[in-house]
């Protein structure tokens, strides 16, 4: 009796695996696209929402902290290296990155995503700074890529620093693009779950605000 | 720090819907360049498939005369031979130009890549060659170092002595004429850590897929005309054209 549960166990286990490794390699309905592009964009909404409350000095410290931690956590690897297996081999990945950009160089500036997400909530000597998600417009195809998916989403991002006084001390614009991964977990007993994280930031161009 | 101007609400306001405008125009992406180009997006004000692909020209490319001439050519030879784009044509590259470091100096160099179908479903984008090696003395792969004729004699033992000693030389001994995989060594410096890929600076794409043309896109940002990926240079080519210039793409 004992041996024919432990088989029944196994079994199920077996089963388990295969429908994992099956969820993994399967192609997506262009209903599923869909839905997860609408996802996609929630997610890079909740980013851009989160990043203006860092700066947002009318909110308190402790809020502003914990916007900082809830970013970090939409990230892979939550803005820390992590490895993936790919083909039967640990992959090492560095952590996220942030590439930013301003009108006054000429050269774009990559910095880790948990820096760049606290040297904002730490604001240097500026006043007061405002950055704002024009719109999450689009959402690139959804590719295949080993065991997950990937996509690019692109949103425009308005930028200023104020003077006590109220007035621009310096403002500008910069299309920014996200690359975002899609993996698919089984969950036995029920249907499969996508799971959506956000990777390095590419700033793609930035103009003066006018 | 003075302010530069008082901020008013309205003037935020028409700012932020002029670069919405702006957003919804720009070819974001090499995607919505492909969907536009293929007729499957339009721009917000055009209507026909001809209007778009002109519109992914870039404006340095539809003037003088006759330039714009054969940008409309190039225009008609994609309608007329129902050219598609697609990043897995064979003719389709990128060209990443990077930042190398070797030996404590940086160096420029350009890496090749194109994109596969390693299985039915995944898509991916692999190394196909690269340049700047030789141009940059990282290797020397055109002159020859002579291994002595009696060296058979010895039983080769000078092999010890000449390459081990001059390993700056060590592509010197080989057979003349003897083709050198540039990629591979490119790839042994990295795998090494003798070389280490510190920026990509800029990247180009080259596609031949349309009969009798080259064409480049690339990402410009002239906010006041066209921005976003667009087609900055048009050659006309033949097909023995094409072939010669995609070899020499792909090596020194």
């Amino acid at each position: 009796m004992n041996k024919s549960i432990f088989y029944l166990i196994f079994s199920l286990l077996l089963l388990n695996i295969s429908f994992s490794s099956q969820a993994q390699t399967s192609t997506l309905d262009e209903e599923t696209r869909t839905a997860l592009k609408n996802r996609v964009k929630t997610k890079v909404e909740d980013f851009t929402g989160l990043l203006g409350d860092i700066v947002n000095q009318k909110l308190s410290q402790k809020t502003r902290l914990e916007c900082v931690n809830t970013a970090k956590a939409l990230f892979i690897g939550q803005c820390l290296p992590y490895k993936v297996e790919e083909n039967g081999v640990m992959v090492n990945h560095r952590a996220v990155f942030m590439q930013t950009s301003s009108v006054n160089r000429s050269t774009k500036n990559s910095q880790l995503m948990s820096k760049y997400l606290m040297r904002q909530y730490e604001m240097g000597n500026y006043y007061q700074i405002s950055i704002e998600a024009i719109d999450a417009i689009r959402v690139d195809n959804i590719y295949k890529v080993g065991d997950h998916y990937e996509c690019m989403a692109y949103w425009g991002q308005r930028y200023v620093r104020y003077s006590k006084d109220g007035g621009i001390q310096y403002g500008d614009f910069t299309k920014k693009g996200i690359r975002c991964y899609i993996t698919a977990v089984d969950v036995p007993g029920s249907e499969r779950i996508f799971e959506i994280s956000l990777g390095d930031v590419y700033a793609l161009e930035t103009s003066l605000l006018r | 720090m003075c302010s530069l101007f008082p901020a008013s609400a309205q003037v935020m306001t028409s700012a932020k819907n002029r670069m919405k405008e702006i957003m919804i125009r720009d070819v974001k992406s090499l995607d919505e360049f492909g969907a536009r180009f293929n007729g499957e997006e339009s721009h917000v004000d055009l209507d026909s498939l001809i209007a778009n692909l002109v519109e992914l020209c870039d404006v340095s490319i539809d003037s003088p005369e006759s330039l714009k001439n054969q940008m409309l050519s190039f225009c008609d030879s994609i309608i007329n031979n129902n050219v598609k784009f697609t990043l897995l044509s064979p003719n389709f590259y990128a060209d990443a130009e990077c930042l190398v470091s070797y030996k404590d100096k940086v160096y420029n160099v350009n890496i090749v890549l194109q994109q596969e179908h390693p299985s039915e479903s995944d898509i991916r984008w692999a190394l196909k060659g690269i340049r700047g090696l030789v141009k940059n003395n990282i290797i020397t792969i055109d002159k020859y170092l002579d291994i002595t004729p009696v060296d058979h004699e010895l039983r080769f033992m000078s092999l010890t002595d000449v390459i081990n000693e001059n390993p700056q030389y060590s592509f010197r001994y080989r057979i003349q004429n003897t083709p050198v995989d540039q990629l591979s060594v490119f790839l042994t410096f990295i795998q090494e850590k003798l070389m280490k890929i510190e920026s990509v600076e800029n990247v180009k794409f080259y596609c031949g897929d349309v009969p009798g043309y080259i064409y480049v896109i690339e990402e410009k940002g002239n906010r006041t005309k066209k921005s976003g990926w667009t087609i900055t240079e048009i050659v006309s080519a033949s097909d023995e054209d094409k072939a010669l210039f995609f070899q020499n793409l792909t090596k020194e």
